[in-house]
């Protein structure tokens, strides 16, 4: 189990969301909630991630990604 | 009058239907009490005249954000004869949350699956019948760039804004949790006289702890508490907190109605992959933005200033000049004639010479939003951004602040929280704008003849050092535990469309024109009627040199000594003034006071003017012109100490209050008092900056290196009480919300 932002590129299993109310609702209604599968695109290092939700694909800001564990 | 309001995520092409259904003109105000914009227009289709709202763009409804709360308490109030759900057709999944929540809420309403030749590009057939069928409202799949698409639209909602549907289909939770939604209904139905009928909904809020939504639907505190034992089992149970569990339904459901309705043949979403690899690439992303923003500017600066001279006259001629007339011919008093003239005529002026710089600015930004290119600038600036606490978009308003910063204030609109929109504005300022460059530039050219270039970027590095440090200070003192989260979608890129990129900056403009105008227009009124005044308050509309703002100039030069300013180098502190009008002004200032050479009057006839504004588009390109540095050789004698002193003062020009223009802007976005903040921020920041540079340096002063160095620690101190006072409504909140839950 990782953050997201130390994620390897590629597919993985979000685990869980940690942080307040507003950082777990802005995630829900992308479709990123525990159990989802989603694949990591492009990440800066230690920092901001692109990822692909079902058909989508996501920006997810440096502080935000911390806040996403995934396996 | 029938009223129809549009719902849904952001970018689903909600404004391009708008638009589509309303025309240009469009009524842009904003929501009450938040700066969320508000747009309403009107539908004329076949005798029928419906009034049409454009909700602001939003994921959910939890009212988590304004554009939330706005949305909600929309649908709450009532009155709305029909909804349109805007769906994105490429994208029906995620677009398809909201509707879930839309179909809890029993509203009447009609589900459009727009930008339906995007999702037939991607290969999906989507049955419009079957969505139709199971939720048992209309559902209708169109590409609103088309003509006939949209007259089918219209038609669909001119049928049914009089007998509207209301979707008729019930999400299903687990078990536990729709046994406590059932006691829960129970409960509600005993509690009576509530304001909103819709006890399931209520019920479902509970369980998703949205407070905001519970107000609004009368629940109250015991309530709350008599369940939390119950919602406690279940989250154990489900080692889930209950609103993902509700969430993860949802789309639980819309999966299933995905997978019944929508065929996939392959994906080709080519191009957009392609043009990604380059654009957020490690290697490539970080110089393409900057090419992009290179192209903006120039663009900007080319053509948006080859126009302003064009603007200038023109405006002059049909405004400034007939109200002159106007004044001379009824022989009205002085004191008429000024505010006529120099005030309203000059600052309706100014507000002209604004135009084409905005004009151009917001069109380079909405193609580059419509075009999709947007999301991938704010990814590859995030990581730096975030270093001062902001999110990679917030970049955007700042390098728009080189050139102008009035249009760079306006662009933090685009930023989602408050927080990032007050910081971002409050960094703008130190990016030095344009009308600061030919200031640097002429001071530099005689003061610093050697080392001219090297003078001019250590003042915009300066400028950018000092933004850079507030960031930190917000960042460390005032919203300490704020940090800014941002989930984006990547849309798909997209040809620009003319027409909505015309309709968007058009809006921008008339929205700049009204606000930022009004408070122009005020600054102008005043500065005519102190340049005309004297210091007896007898006014002569032709006033050279012995004003009222001259004597305030000269008694105020104390001020600025601790910079190296003399009292007989008084014109400087006058510039200072003149200066807030606008920045380039102060070199206009200078050389008049000094060179003592009236301006020659404009003789010439209206016709005439409008020859010569024609001809300045032409000259902008052909001549340069740099008469107006001869007579600051005038000046140099009086600048005490020479460039020590003289770089302090630009370092005070840099920094101090921004033009009127700016500050009307500024007010527009964060209200007055953010504004009265800012530019006492910024002033105070100049004043002790400048003065200990020239203390430090030369002056060795140890009162005012004291003064200074105090003032610089005032700032600091300020800062982290403001943070205090905010962590501690934070806290009351939050003890509130810990209170309910
Ligand atoms: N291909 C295509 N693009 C569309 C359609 N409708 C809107 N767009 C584009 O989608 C983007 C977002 O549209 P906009 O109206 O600003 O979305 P809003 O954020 O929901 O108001 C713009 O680039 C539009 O040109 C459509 O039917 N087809
Ligand atoms: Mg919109």
């Amino acid at each position: 189990m990782t953050k997201l932002s130390e994620a390897q590129i590629g597919k993985h299993k979000v685990v869980s969301i940690e942080g307040g109310a507003s950082v777990k609702d802005k995630l829900l209604c992308q479709g990123v909630l525990p159990g989802k599968e989603i694949a990591v695109i492009t990440r800066k290092n230690k920092g901001p991630c692109v990822i692909e939700v079902g058909l989508t694909k996501i920006i997810i800001g440096g502080g935000m990604a911390e806040k996403i564990m995934v396996e | 009058m029938k009223k129809i309001a549009i719902i849904g995520n952001p970018n689903c092409g909600k404004t391009t239907i708008f638009n589509e259904l309303t025309g240009a003109r469009q009524i842009i105000g904003n929501w009450p009490g938040v700066t969320v914009e508000r747009k309403e227009g009107f539908l004329n289709f076949e005798n029928q005249k419906i009034q049409v709202i454009d909700l602001p763009g939003i994921y959910s409804l939890s009212a988590k954000s304004d554009d939330e709360k706005v949305s909600l308490d929309f649908i709450l109030n009532g009155g709305t004869d029909l909804f349109l759900n805007v769906i994105d057709a490429s994208n029906i999944q995620r677009n398809l949350y909201l509707t879930t929540q839309l179909i809890e809420m029993n509203i009447p309403m009609i589900i459009v699956m727009n930008r339906h030749d995007i999702a037939i590009n991607h290969n999906l057939e989507i049955n419009t019948e079957e969505f139709s069928k199971h939720l048992k409202i209309p559902v209708i799949a169109i590409n609103s760039h088309d003509k006939e698409d949209v007259y089918k639209l219209k038609k669909l909602i001119s049928e049914h804004t009089e007998k509207p549907d209301t979707a008729a289909v019930k999400i299903d939770y687990p078990d536990e949790i729709e046994n406590i939604i059932s006691e829960l209904e129970k409960a509600l139905e005993c509690g009576l006289d509530r304001c909103f009928e819709n006890k399931r909904w209520a019920a479902i809020k509970l369980l998703e702890k949205d407070f905001y939504a519970l107000s609004r639907s009368g629940f109250d505190q015991k309530e709350y508490d008599h369940f939390q034992k119950n919602i406690f089992a279940i989250e154990k149970l489900h080692k889930e907190t209950t609103d993902i569990i509700i969430a993860d339904y949802r789309f639980g459901f819309i999966k299933g109605l995905y997978e019944h309705a929508v065929k996939r043949k392959s994906d080709k979403r080519q191009r957009t992959e392609i043009i990604d690899k380059a654009a957020l690439s490690g290697i490539f992303g970080l110089p393409i933005f900057l090419f992009i923003m290179y192209l903006v500017f120039k663009f900007t600066i080319d053509i948006g200033s080859s126009l302003i001279s064009f603007f200038d006259i023109i405006s002059a001629a049909i405004i400034t000049k007939p109200l002159e007339m106007l004044s001379a011919f009824f022989s009205f008093p002085d004191i008429v004639q000024t505010i006529l003239v120099s005030g309203v005529g000059v600052g309706i002026q100014s507000v002209m010479t604004f135009v084409p710089i905005i004009f151009c600015m917001f069109l380079s930004l909405s193609i580059l939003e419509d075009s999709g290119y947007m999301a991938r600038a704010a990814f590859v600036m995030d990581k730096f951004m975030q270093k001062i606490g902001l999110p990679g978009k917030s970049f955007v308003p700042m390098i728009v602040g080189f050139s102008c910063s009035v249009p760079a204030v306006m662009a933090s609109r685009t930023l989602e929280s408050r927080k990032d929109r007050i910081v971002t504005i409050f960094l703008i300022p130190l990016m030095s704008c344009g009308a600061r460059l030919p200031v640097y530039a002429l001071f530099a050219a005689v003061f610093f003849p050697e080392n001219a270039a090297l003078a001019v970027f250590s003042l915009y590095a300066v400028g950018i050092l000092f933004a850079v440090l507030t960031g930190f200070l917000f960042k460390k003192a005032v919203y300490k535990n704020e940090v800014s989260h941002f989930v984006m979608e990547l849309p798909v890129y997209n040809f620009p469309r003319p027409k909505h990129i015309f309709i968007h900056t058009w809006n921008r403009l008339k929205v700049f024109m009204l606000s930022a105008g009004k408070v122009i227009l005020i600054g102008s009124v005043i500065l005519a009627v102190l340049n005309s005044a004297g210091h007896d308050f007898s006014f002569n509309k032709d006033r050279k040199g012995d004003s009222l703002l001259t004597y305030i100039g000269k008694k105020t030069s104390v001020v600025l000594k601790p910079m190296g300013i003399t009292e007989e180098n008084w014109p400087a502190t006058v510039a200072v003034f003149t200066g807030i009008f606008s920045k380039e002004a102060v070199i206009g200032t200078l050389n008049s006071l000094y060179s003592q050479i009236d301006e020659a009057e404009e003789t010439s006839s209206i016709p005439e003017m409008i020859k010569s504004a024609f001809a300045s588009i032409p000259e902008y390109f052909s001549q340069q012109s740099d008469d107006e540095s001869s007579a600051l050789f005038a000046a140099k004698a009086k600048f005490s100490n020479g460039k020590l002193s003289v770089y302090s003062y630009l370092l005070f020009i840099l920094i101090y209050f921004p033009c009127i223009a700016t500050l009307g802007a500024i007010v527009g976005e964060i209200g007055w008092k953010g504004a009265a903040l800012s530019v006492t921020y910024l002033t105070m920041l100049a004043w002790a900056v400048s003065s200990l540079f020239y203390q430090l340096t030369a002056g060795h002063d140890i009162v005012f290196i004291t003064a200074s160095a105090s003032i610089i620690l005032l700032i600091i101190t300020a800062f982290i009480a403001a943070g205090k006072i905010l962590s501690g409504e934070k806290t009351n909140a939050d003890g509130k919300n810990k209170k309910l839950s």
